[in-house]
């Protein structure tokens, strides 16, 4: 064609996709893919969900969530072992007791790729066999769910220079979501909390509430269910010394 | 023939491409959810996809790729990524030498430059059909594309000095 003059030629060599084509596989989930759209049954992905943190549902993300990279995602089983051995009582853990973690967070792609020291850890806690944790990326914040150190689910969250607390006794939610399906599916939300937020429950609407971490300007928890993706899944129970006020997840900013 | 069957046919027709699209963009284990929200962004919007439907399907791409991957994206642009240089040609030899002053030229551009070059060369659309996946106009495309290869020219010159050309920064917001 008449634009492809011979400085682009010269450049094909360069392209990382020259000799790609799809493997029979890829073409077979492909077509299911659309067959499962055209019956109106289709996700967002042609792969198997378990391998993904999706963001499932209209409430998935609040608005002031920045990103939703996951690159390596639980493998299969480790959701599950994750989601069995959960408890509602977080116990905290410090930058130091969570390195190995960390440094797999950091080296997992999402947000980039960096190495952790136990300051870049800025909230940590363990429910059963899974840690999870808030961390510092260069430039960004992410989240890991760990269940060792070579199984991860993590996501990117924001600019640490965006990062403003909020007005004091409040929360906002910067992003909650669910992922997986059957014994391996969880949920989890997140968001900053004003330096005077001494506690955060997180009580589902199917039952049940969940103790949350609080902690260097953040809260987080993470569950085994779907209601961190559905609207108005879950309600957040905010305390600031004496003073406790209720959300609906929605109602957070 | 039924709107399935022709959804059908637009997929067989662009399935490969669209798939090296996307990974020439981001990483291979991403890209294939991605070609899937455009199957299904293609399908929830099957009326409004023109004859021309490629170009169309890259733009739908492009805007998932960046809606996905905002995160990284604020550091590093949409950029396009460049082969590995495991490929295939002896050491020493004149084919070598070009490709490393090849790939020292490309690395110097900017992802904007890239992009544009990249739509041209890697991915093989004319002038037309890259304006429509950018979102511009074909003008304006033009003039990116004779700015950017004005840029490789003097890369790969070194002594030749670079032309004052302000950069172009519109096509994040295409």
């Amino acid at each position: 064609m008449d634009e492809r003059m011979n400085d682009l030629d010269r450049l094909a060599v360069l392209d990382p996709a020259r000799d790609r084509e799809p493997t029979p596989m890829e073409r077979t989930r492909s077509e299911a893919f659309i067959e499962r759209t055209m019956a109106g049954q289709a996700t967002r992905t042609a792969r198997p969900q378990a391998r993904r943190w999706l963001i499932a549902g209209a409430g998935a993300m609040a608005a002031g969530a920045v990103a939703a990279v996951a690159i390596p995602a639980l493998v299969p089983g480790a959701a599950e072992q994750a989601v069995a051995s959960w408890t509602a009582m977080p116990t905290a853990r410090t930058g130091d007791q969570v390195l190995p973690q960390a440094r797999a967070c950091a080296g997992n792609g999402v947000g980039g790729t960096t190495t952790a020291n136990p300051a870049d850890v800025l909230l940590a806690e363990q429910r059963g066999e899974a840690t999870f944790l808030i961390m510092r990326k260069e430039a960004y914040l992410v989240e890991c769910l760990m269940v060792d150190e070579d199984a991860a689910a993590s996501m990117t969250l924001i600019e640490e220079s965006a990062v403003v607390a909020p007005p004091a006794g409040t929360v906002n939610l910067e992003t909650s979501s669910s992922l997986g399906e059957g014994d391996g599916q969880w949920s989890n939300a997140l968001g900053l909390a004003a330096p005077d937020v001494t506690a955060v429950e997180v009580r589902l609407a199917t039952g049940g509430t969940v103790h949350a971490s609080v902690k260097a300007g953040w809260w987080a928890a993470w569950w085994p269910g779907a209601e961190g993706g559905e609207a108005d899944g879950f309600t957040v129970i905010v305390h600031a010394g004496d003073r406790t006020t209720t959300h609906r997840s929605s109602d957070l900013p | 023939m039924d709107q399935q069957e022709r959804f059908r046919a637009l997929h067989r027709d662009t399935f490969a491409d669209l798939l090296r699209f996307v990974e020439r963009r981001i990483p291979a284990d991403e890209a294939e959810d991605v070609v899937s929200t455009v199957f299904l962004t293609a399908w929830r919007r099957f009326a409004d996809i023109p004859d021309d439907a490629r170009p169309w399907l890259f733009a739908v791409a492009r805007r998932t790729m960046a809606n996905q991957t905002r995160g990284w994206l604020r550091r590093q642009a949409l950029d396009v990524r460049m082969a590995g240089a495991d490929t295939h040609v002896p050491d020493g030899s004149t084919g070598a030498a070009a490709r490393i002053d090849l790939e020292r030229a490309w690395k110097s551009l900017s992802a904007a430059d890239r992009e544009v070059l990249a739509l041209v060369a890697f991915d093989g659309l004319t002038s037309d059909q890259a304006a429509t996946v950018l979102n511009c106009r074909r003008s304006t495309f033009a003039m990116r594309l004779t700015r950017a290869r004005k840029r490789l020219a003097a890369a790969l010159e070194p002594t030749t000095p670079l032309a004052p050309v302000k950069e172009q920064q519109s096509w994040m917001s295409a």
